[in-house]
């Protein structure tokens, strides 16, 4: 295999041989498996932790808003914090993501094709795994029907996915000037009580309202919410604004995984 | 044009890094770039050994991780013909939260080991860095000295067609230095072409058929290795 280096990329020319493709497959394994292990390995449950976060979680906020008082709708506040735990992580996954571009090999270049698949491999693998502790409480403790558990898990693996996207076209910045990191944790904290997360929409008016029309999250999780049969607010959307969102939210996404070979060979030389 | 694995051609490479100032506020989007490397050319051929020399700052490991396919230069092209591995440190990806046993198995197969090659493999590691039972416990318990003859029985394992030495051997006592110096004979025997960053003028002698000195970026010396010591040690002499 020849490799031309320059300023302008990193490129092994000609074809892959089949060698080739399959150190390729090992190597995503070999990540997704070393990711795992740094989310799950160092406690004793492992991956049952991955699988309990938004379950506790729901459970606090449940806890909290009963004390207070709220009677919140259990399905909802179910469905609106472990979604937006699983957003968070994945936004806060690519924005982290410019850390390590070497995938745990490092007396090798990993050809990245391998990055991209096995970030995206990884963050589906997390979702599944995330949700499916709340998929087990939705269908057996709170009766939700097993269609709506499906729509919970699908919209969540979209929106991971998307939001793991979207993040990493902010990598590069948040590199630069860190504090910018901090920003996007304030911001997301603010956003997880001005969201629909521990409320269906409905129950939001005037600018707070319009401005949860202009928040992504707010259609993914009221999707889920409305396919569940519980209160939402995903038919009160407007057209143009769905669209607009969408188109500009699937760019965003493609072009942060397509730009993953870009960035990690521009962020090399940084010192 | 005839491809032949372990070839290597450097032809005007730059690098200047870009230095990222942070705790100012002042200075946020301004950047300042640092010559490392200037107008680097040489190649390599199939077979070729060569001594990277040059003091503490010249650039060596720059040249090496630019080659590997780690920096961006700023200018220039590097075309490597087949595998291209460096060795620097000796941690080559190990978990700390998996046993070296598990590590070596999971990272020989990252690295392109074949599946039926495997045992002799993790044998072979395990024999040369003689760490006993701790090979079953997990990495995160390892004493430096543990973690580096594991990391470095493990990447002169592998077979590249080009390899990069960056100074490696300062890991482990005496006795395993003189071990190491003699599986690292065995390793560059087995790869295609080799370039190794060196202090040490004597393994550089006995290894190295072609020399190359760096010198606050600049390559001063191609040659071969007596020609690039004597070189070498003029610069040591004139500053």
């Amino acid at each position: 295999m020849q490799r031309i280096i320059n300023s302008n990329s990193c490129k092994d020319i000609g074809p892959l041989k089949d060698v080739d493709i399959s150190l390729d497959k090992v190597r995503q394994k070999f990540i997704i498996r070393n990711k795992l292990r740094k989310s799950a390995g160092t406690k004793r449950l492992g991956v049952l932790w991955l699988i309990m976060d938004p379950v506790a979680m729901s459970l606090v906020y449940l806890f909290v808003l009963t004390v207070v008082r709220s009677f919140p709708n259990f399905e909802s506040l179910f469905i609106g914090v472990s979604m937006y735990r699983m957003f968070q992580g994945s936004f806060m996954s690519g924005v982290g993501s410019i850390a390590n571009f070497s995938g745990g090999i490092i007396c090798e270049r990993v050809r990245s094709r391998v990055l991209v698949s096995a970030t995206i491999k990884y963050r589906v693998l997390e979702i599944i795994i995330q949700s499916s502790g709340i998929s087990v409480v939705l269908f057996f403790f709170l009766d939700v029907n097993i269609l709506s558990v499906i729509s919970f898990i699908s919209i969540s693996l979209l929106m991971g996915v998307m939001a793991e996207g979207v993040a990493l076209n902010m990598s590069k910045i948040v590199r630069r000037i860190p504090d910018i990191g901090n920003l996007v944790r304030y911001f997301m904290l603010l956003m997880f009580f001005g969201s629909p997360v521990l409320y269906p929409m409905a129950k939001t008016s005037g600018l707070h309202y319009r401005i949860n029309e202009f928040n992504p999250f707010s259609y993914f999780v009221e999707t889920v919410r409305y396919v569940a049969d519980l209160e939402s607010s995903l038919t009160n959307f407007s057209n143009g604004i769905t669209i607009s969102i969408s188109i500009i939210l699937i760019f965003l996404s493609l072009r942060g995984y397509l730009q993953i070979d870009r960035l990690r060979w521009e962020v090399s030389s940084w010192s | 044009m005839v491809i032949i694995s372990g070839n290597l051609q450097v032809q005007d490479i730059c690098i200047d890094y870009i230095d990222n100032p942070s705790g100012s506020l002042i200075r946020i989007g301004k950047v300042k770039k640092i010559k490392a490397l200037q107008k680097i050319n040489f190649s390599l051929k199939k077979g070729d050994v060569m001594a990277l020399v040059g003091k503490n700052g010249s650039g060596k490991s720059t040249l090496l991780k630019t080659i590997a396919g780690m920096i961006r230069p700023s200018h220039g092209n590097i075309i490597t013909n087949g595998r291209v591995i460096l060795l620097s440190g000796a941690n080559p990806g190990f978990s700390i939260e998996a046993t070296g046993r598990e590590n070596i198995t999971e990272l020989a197969l990252a690295y392109g080991v074949r599946k039926q090659d495997i045992n002799n493999f993790t044998h072979s590691v395990i024999d040369f860095a003689d760490i006993g039972d701790a090979i079953d416990r997990r990495i995160k318990g390892y004493s430096a000295g543990m973690k580096g003859k594991l990391g470095f029985g493990f990447i002169t394992g592998l077979k590249p067609d080009i390899l990069l030495i960056d100074e490696t051997l300062g890991v482990g006592d005496e006795e395993f230095r003189k071990k190491a110096q003699i599986r690292l004979r065995e390793f560059v025997k087995n790869s295609g072409s080799v370039i190794m960053s060196t202090h040490s003028l004597g393994l550089a002698r006995e290894l190295c058929n072609r020399g190359i000195v760096l010198d606050n970026g600049k390559l001063i010396s191609d040659s071969d290795i007596e020609e690039a010591m004597i070189a070498y040690r003029g610069i040591l002499k004139i500053n």
